[in-house]
């Protein structure tokens, strides 16, 4: 409707280019839409890469030798992750949050990379991801998720399918029991999220009431994380 | 499996990305099965996305696209949630522009225009959105405009158009009329950037102030609280009391001067009046001595704009005009001044001037050395001057017997003493003027009115509606419309005494074929109204709007009034077209 407000970068150029899913997805990242935000050349290099990057995880054949070794505790990590993302992906498309959304979606398929690069899900489970992926990017980029879609061996059409749901308990973070030492020495326990990083677990030690009674005034030399289970801080 | 691209990554033996060749399969295949297409038998809720229609501008940008793809990931979103969605997209065709581009390039509007529209319904394509293009509306085709004239017959038969002689915004650039909404900035034209001049023209206008109450609400709508508060500043609706100055001058008939005010608690400040430059007693009022310079000033508050009128930073000018009012409540003798920030078109056209208590009247008062009295005291007041006006509240002093009373109490204890004694009422005043919608340009819908030497203004029956635009019209910047020189169109039959008569030759402010196109799309080929009803009680209100928020004040304003005007002629059941509205912002 507007007839009078100059706009310069020429869409048709960069649909040529890189093709309009690479647009789409890129204007949708760049900001929050009801603020807008700056075209820069190398971010829609960005969201090119990207749809890249999604494209080969759906159709190149997993690389390494041998058999691939089953982890249980990364497919219950790839559930979670996977109606996290869901619920993420359709709360922020309800409100129009698309910045946020992309987000969520790059870094779900980020984690799909690495699991594939280690093999460590069953055949099945991934599948079933991989589904899921492109149901969540059919609304925002409809000609790669149809096409990935068919070439996954799907009847046509991928926007007439329904978008997945979540399920809330799968959505809620498994939780662990993190123990921290001062000098080999039990001294605090504290519930934590399955999925906290190493710096997190060891900000969160150093902060305990009862460990700081225990490395107060002393020099730290060292701190070890062994994932999932505990923080040990060596005080002198 | 069976794999359609042709190039390989040779390491994998996987199929290479190639947007270029995948997208333009699908868009071909999507469009042969229709699967966009929106039916009203649906089991399934039905969603109404719409995004605002483009203007015919020629290419689409990426302002275009940068409303369009985030919207349709909604509508797409929606649909997969189970929602019957309608996504369906047109053309907003008339315009400025297009006329611009007939004088400058030789080039028809309507050539120009369909041309433009193929390019961005290509361009439009290449996006991949859930369009429903079965369902494509052009607002400047007969077939559409037809029905926005029809719309303006009705709007006139309920006595909701009328004209009038008004003064105008006029861009000389343009040589248009331009709406309070189209003059920018430092009152400049929206499109051009020339500044505006004032001029007096009789011209159509829709009574959209009736619904000034109605429009402030916002009943079942959930819209961003920013533009609900732009609307409800534009409205501009304020609780005060008019009141009545006595005058009493030797050979002027009237007996009172009215003005406005939501402070009445500030009476007894009064100093000065000052009255709008075109204020009809000015010239009444105007003692022999001070005529010539009064006539000057008015030449030059002529040449100014609204915008530049109103403006707070600007130095303050004016002149004495030699007379008195009277102030009523304390019997005081107060000068008569005309000022250009006072505007004849908002409110009475007077002014109260109460340099204590307000920053406008107090600059005035210093400049012109005109006495500055206060009434309300702020707490622990010293009694010494002011340094600028105390506009807050406090206590009532040198105000007789309403001495001591804090301000509030003040303003209904001063209004009923008003009412009492008949020297004014409560009354409530709105900012919102009636909205003007004649454009002296040929590329609109004309306005379906003919006016006939013994009938009088007649509107065009309904079934020789459309009132077409003559093909072969002349496009020259003369100033008016090029409809006005085109014989063919402007001779006609007066419709009800078959005398001679001559057509209207404005046509319609292009927001008035916007106000309709959402339900157009319910069934735009529908040649019996300008909507099938039963598809546009099925659509109907829509779900989800989005588009700039640039058009608080003017489309979406219009389009709130215009529903409500056709519910209230039973066209329609809803007061609000559009339930939720998202504004995106802009990509630079």
């Amino acid at each position: 409707m507007s007839k009078s407000r100059g706009n310069v970068v020429t869409p048709d150029e960069y649909v040529a280019r890189m093709g309009s899913d690479t647009v789409r997805a890129y204007l949708m990242f760049v900001g929050p839409w009801d603020q807008g935000g700056g075209w820069d050349d190398s971010g829609i290099s960005g969201l090119w890469r990207w749809l890249n990057r999604v494209w080969n995880l759906v159709l190149e054949e997993q690389k390494g030798e041998g058999l691939p070794t089953i982890d249980e505790a990364v497919g219950i990590e790839l559930r979670h992750l996977t109606h996290k993302t869901i619920k993420k992906v359709s709360e922020d498309l309800e409100k129009f949050r698309f910045n946020t959304m992309i987000a969520a979606l790059m870094e779900f398929t980020n984690y799909l990379a690495k699991v594939k690069e280690e093999r460590s899900v069953a055949n099945s489970a991934w599948k079933k991801t991989i589904d899921t992926l492109l149901l969540l990017l059919a609304p925002s980029v409809p000609h790669i998720a149809e096409e990935l879609w068919e070439l996954t061996g799907h009847p046509y059409s991928i926007h007439n399918q329904s978008f997945p749901s979540w399920d809330e308990k799968l959505v809620a973070e498994e939780q662990i029991t993190l123990v921290i030492q001062v000098n080999g020495k039990l001294r605090d326990r504290v519930e934590v999220p399955v999925s906290i990083t190493e710096s997190e677990a060891k900000e969160l030690a150093l902060s305990r009431e009862r460990v700081r009674a225990h490395i107060n005034g002393k020099e730290i030399k060292d701190i070890i994380y062994v994932p999932g289970r505990l923080v040990n801080i060596v005080v002198k | 499996m069976l794999l359609l691209t042709s190039e390989y990554d040779i390491r994998t033996m996987a199929p290479k990305y190639n947007p270029q060749e995948i997208e333009k399969k699908w868009q071909a295949r999507w469009e042969a099965d229709h699967i966009y297409e929106a039916h009203e038998t649906s089991e399934r809720p039905k969603w109404y996305a719409l995004t605002m229609f483009p203007y015919t501008s020629g290419d689409l940008h990426i302002g275009h696209w940068y409303a369009m793809a985030p919207s349709d990931v909604h509508a797409r979103f929606k649909r997969m949630k189970g929602y019957n969605v309608f996504h369906p997209i047109g053309f907003d065709a008339f315009g400025l522009p297009a006329e611009n581009a007939a004088i400058k390039h030789g080039i028809h509007p309507h050539t120009w225009t369909m041309r433009n529209v193929e390019n961005m319904r290509r361009q439009l394509k290449t996006i991949g959105a859930m369009y429903d293009w079965s369902r494509e509306v052009i607002t400047c085709l007969p077939e559409y405009y037809r029905w926005t004239q029809w719309f303006f017959l009705k709007l006139y038969e309920a006595g909701l158009a009328y004209r009038a002689k008004a003064p105008a915004n006029w861009c000389p650039q343009c040589k248009t009329v331009l709406a309070n909404e189209q003059v920018v900035g430092e009152g400049v034209c929206e499109r051009c950037g020339t500044p505006v001049i004032r001029k007096d023209l009789e011209q159509w206008f829709f009574r959209i102030t009736k619904y000034a109450d109605e429009l402030l609400e916002f009943q079942g709508v959930e819209w961003p609280e920013r533009v609900k508060l732009m609307q409800r500043n534009w409205i501009g609706k304020s609780v005060g009391v008019e009141i009545s100055f006595g005058l009493d001058v030797k050979g002027v008939s009237e007996k009172e001067i009215k003005v406005f005010t939501t402070r009445p608690d500030t009476i007894f400040g009064v100093t000065f009046m000052v009255l709008a430059p075109e204020h009809p007693l000015v010239a009444k009022l105007t003692t022999s001595e001070y005529k010539e310079e009064v006539r000057d000033y008015i030449e030059w508050a002529r040449g100014q704009t609204e915008i530049e009128r109103l403006s707070t930073e600007k130095e303050k000018t004016g002149v004495f005009i030699g007379a008195h009012v009277i102030n009523k409540l304390n019997g005081e003798r107060v000068p008569i001044w005309i000022a250009d920030y006072v505007l004849l078109s908002y409110g009475t056209g007077a002014v109260m001037g109460v340099p204590a208590h307000d920053q406008r009247d107090f600059e005035f008062a210093q400049d012109f050395g005109l006495p500055i009295k206060m009434v309300i005291s702020p707490p622990g007041w010293s009694g010494r001057d002011l340094k600028e006006a105390y506009v807050e509240g406090g206590t009532m002093v040198n105000s007789a017997q309403f001495n001591g009373m804090p301000g509030e109490q003040g303003k209904e204890a001063i209004a009923d003493c008003m009412e009492a004694k008949g020297y004014g009422k409560r009354t409530t005043s709105y900012r919102l003027r009636d909205w003007l919608i004649s454009r002296q340009r040929y590329w609109g819908a004309p306005i379906p009115i003919i006016y006939c030497s013994k009938c009088g203004i007649v509107p065009v029956p309904e079934k020789d509606l459309p009132v077409l635009l003559p093909e072969d019209a002349e496009f020259k910047p003369t100033g008016e419309s090029p409809l006005k020189y085109c014989e063919s169109f402007v001779n006609t039959a007066c419709p009800k005494c078959g005398g001679r008569a001559s057509r209207e030759t404005d046509t319609m402010d292009t927001f008035m074929c916007s106000n309709w196109y959402f339900l157009r799309y319910a069934s735009p080929g529908y040649d019996k109204g300008p909507f099938e009803p039963q598809k546009l009680a099925y659509w109907m209100p829509v779900d989800q709007y989005t588009g700039g928020a640039e058009h608080a004040t003017m489309h979406l304003f219009y389009a709130r009034f215009f529903t409500k005007a056709i519910r209230d002629l039973g066209l329609v059941k809803f007061g609000e077209p559009f339930t939720r509205l998202f504004n995106q912002g802009t990509v630079v």
